[in-house]
């Protein structure tokens, strides 16, 4: 068991690795496939807590991070972007090598108020819930600064895992019910914003977010 | 009767609509007999709780205290009401042919789904579940938002879905500090720390630091989907843009079951924290940007469905101002999402009608309402003034007993809001004047050849709304009444 345990920190580095890289890509499909990446290593990680822990009600969230987040939301977004004749080119405020920037900062910022996150230093190892917060301010950062609606989908789906790795960490998993609920509910999210972006590019013929701006007072 | 049976009823409701016939008419109907046996099933089963003593401690998924029992009629009340406003105003688009027989077939799937996650919310012992539930909230209304396939529709439909996701999302990261709380104390298994009743018993072993950074996420990202300032964005888009009937629940309650959802946790922090102030703080700051903010946007306002959206994040500021007061203000606070929830609901009601007849949601374009459509501009003024707090109104009562409070504990931020409430009152009363009786020369009047109109079934439910909030605001005046309500927040009292 402890041979597993010494791939753990190689999945939740691959994880944050691959969603430090998310934001600085401009490229429709390549985001996308990172972000099956991400997934993957964070289900990944959870099949090491289960090896180590055996906490059978896991298998369900592994099961369902693979089905959900590494295949199904990545094939709908694609099918459906192709569908409706996406650009695979993406727009971003500003440019890639800054939004590197900026996402250094966020881990620099996150690394630097550490000793605010005492309260949970019995959250072993300290480095995955650096990760898991990194990954939600990276969501953020993404869903303020891309222009486009399917780096706001990713944003909010790379937000997400920053929450499921929380989730892992503090208190592993739930009851099966409750698991199916909030795994649902993150699909038919994905699902209705990929839905929506699929009527706006329709309508509007591009994925660009700034047509969305009528709306004021 | 188990809370099962009324999901279950909602399943069923939710799925005749994609039964297969052609007559949008029996959809409608079979809708509205819906909405009737929800109604009385959610009777049946709240009524006897409100008069009860609280079930603090119930081990199951679901439970059923006062607090649960309140925010359950009012689900119901609105249900019902929305359903006989939706009956008339679906048949109109039909029949004006704004929408197809799918939309109607959308419309009447989504609004079950949204009541029964509404009600799974208010009922669930579980904080997994209560997610899930107020997630579903937001899922199934997403395409009542984006109803008209317009692209103001989308656009609201887009931000709506993204920002409430987003903040039910941080507050998930709420929930889960909470569990870990739970885990890190000890004494609770691996089901309990879900448990919303069991963190309740347990909290007073939780660690205060990791329940004030679950308290603030909480507050953060369900106060979203309440409205408050500044993560208000996404509702005025979103509440102008749904169907009247859609926006009257949304605004009626919907906040109101947010708002429930964060008290829920406020009681289990303040335990754990061993008083209640450092939780009311939060309600004070946001309660007091979320009245003070939209009184600026409602008096700048062209759009008449916007401005009842930002008069419903006035209302949220205003019992949360209430609630952060103190453990007394906790009453008026309740009282005035009862009156909130029937006077808005009225308006919104009130607005589609107007539409109906204007096709626009811009004041400058509403002309001679008085003139053209004599029913709706009084039953409308009537609300408004009800809504504005003028006696007898339910929010009389409510804003009458904060205030009150207010000026003793927290004189200085009491005057702000009276200064907001005063513009408030005032330029919502000048919009609605405008519409009244403000006239264009020009032969575009559309006005001037309108027929006049006739009573409807919209202004049947208008009018009972309007008596309930008078009767409701005179016997929140009272003795009784203010025991009743006392009895009500028993619940979440934490009694320190």
């Amino acid at each position: 068991m402890t041979s597993v345990g010494m791939f753990y920190p190689l999945f939740i580095g691959g994880l944050l690795f691959a969603s430090v890289l998310i934001p600085m890509i401009l490229r429709r499909q390549l985001m996308v496939r990172l972000y099956a990446i991400a997934s993957l290593c964070l289900a990944l990680a959870m099949i090491v807590t289960f090896l180590q822990e055996g906490v059978t009600h896991l298998l369900f969230a592994i099961g369902a991070t693979l089905l959900i987040k590494v295949f199904a939301i990545p094939m709908i977004m694609e099918q459906m972007a192709k569908r409706v004749g996406a650009s695979t080119r993406l727009v971003s405020k500003i440019r890639p090598t800054t939004t590197l920037f900026l996402v250094i900062g966020v881990l620099v910022l996150v690394s630097l108020n550490s000793n605010h996150l005492a309260v949970f230093a019995t959250v072993q190892p300290t480095y995955v819930l650096f990760t898991s917060i990194s990954l939600v301010l990276i969501g953020f950062l993404m869903m303020v600064l891309r222009r486009d609606i399917y780096s706001e989908i990713i944003g909010f789906l790379t937000l997400e895992n920053g929450i499921s790795l929380f989730s892992l960490v503090t208190v592993g998993s739930g009851s099966l019910f409750v698991e199916g609920g909030i795994f649902s509910a993150i699909l038919v999210g994905a699902v209705l914003m990929t839905l929506l972006s699929r009527r706006i590019c329709e309508l509007y013929g591009t994925e660009s977010t700034d047509p969305l701006r009528e709306l004021t007072d | 009767m188990q809370p099962i049976y009324l999901f279950l009823a909602l399943l069923v409701i939710a799925s005749l609509a994609y039964i297969p016939i052609k007559s949008e008419q029996i959809l409608r109907q079979i809708s509205l007999g819906g909405a009737v046996l929800y109604t009385i099933l959610a009777g049946w089963l709240a009524i006897p709780a409100l008069f009860a003593e609280p079930q603090f401690y119930s081990q199951d998924w679901w439970f059923l205290d006062p607090f649960a029992a309140f925010f359950l009629v009012l689900i119901s009340f609105l249900f019902l009401s929305a359903s006989i406003v939706s009956y008339r105003y679906i048949g109109h688009e039909m029949h004006e042919r704004i929408i197809q027989l799918k939309q109607v077939r959308l419309y009447q799937l989504s609004l079950p789904l949204f009541i029964l996650s509404m009600t799974a919310a208010v009922l669930t012992n579980n904080i997994g579940v209560l997610w899930v539930a107020l997630e579903a909230t937001t899922l199934t209304t997403t395409f009542l938002v984006a109803f008209y396939t317009k692209d103001a529709s989308l656009e609201a439909a887009w931000k709506y879905i993204l920002i409430c996701s987003t903040g039910i999302a941080l507050g998930l990261l709420g929930i889960l500090m909470f569990a870990f709380a739970g885990n890190q104390a000890g004494g609770l298994d691996a089901e309990s720390i879900f448990n919303l009743a069991q963190l309740r018993e347990h909290a007073t072993t939780f660690l205060p630091e990791i329940v004030r950074w679950a308290f603030v996420f909480i507050f953060i990202g369900i106060g979203t989907k309440v409205g408050f300032v500044p993560m208000h964005t996404w509702l005025p888009d979103a509440h102008s843009k749904t169907p009247s009937p859609i926006s009257g629940i949304l605004s009626g309650v919907l906040l109101n079951v947010a708002l429930y959802t964060i008290l829920r946790f406020k009681l289990v922090a303040d335990l754990s924290l061993g008083n209640t102030w450092w939780t009311e703080r939060f309600f004070l700051v946001f309660g007091v940007m979320s009245i003070v903010l939209p009184a600026f946007m409602i008096y700048i306002q062209r759009n008449y469905k916007r401005m009842l959206a930002y008069s419903s994040i006035e209302h949220m500021g205003l019992a949360a101002f209430a609630i952060g007061l103190g453990p007394f203000g906790v009453v008026p606070a309740m009282m005035h999402l009862v009156g909130h929830a029937i006077g808005k609901s009225m308006l919104f009601f009130g607005s589609g009608e107007i539409l109906m007849r204007y096709k626009t949601t811009k004041i400058e374009q509403v002309r001679q309402l008085l003139k053209t459509s004599p029913y709706t501009a009084v039953l409308f003024l009537l609300g408004l003034l009800g809504l504005l707090a003028v006696p007898p109104s339910a929010l009389f009562a409510s804003e009458f007993l904060m205030i009150g409070y207010g000026m003793q504990s927290q004189w200085i931020l009491t005057l702000v809001v009276l200064v907001a409430l005063t513009i408030i009152f005032v330029s919502m009363i000048r919009h609605t004047l405008t519409m009244f009786y403000a006239h264009d020369a020009s032969e575009s009047d559309a006005s001037s050849h309108m027929h006049k109109e006739g009573w409807t079934l919209t202004h049947t439910v208008m009018a009972a709304h309007l008596l309930l909030l008078v009767v409701v605001g005179v016997y929140f005046l009272t003795i009784p009444g203010i025991k009743f309500m006392s009895g009500i927040v028993q619940s979440i009292s934490a009694n320190l």
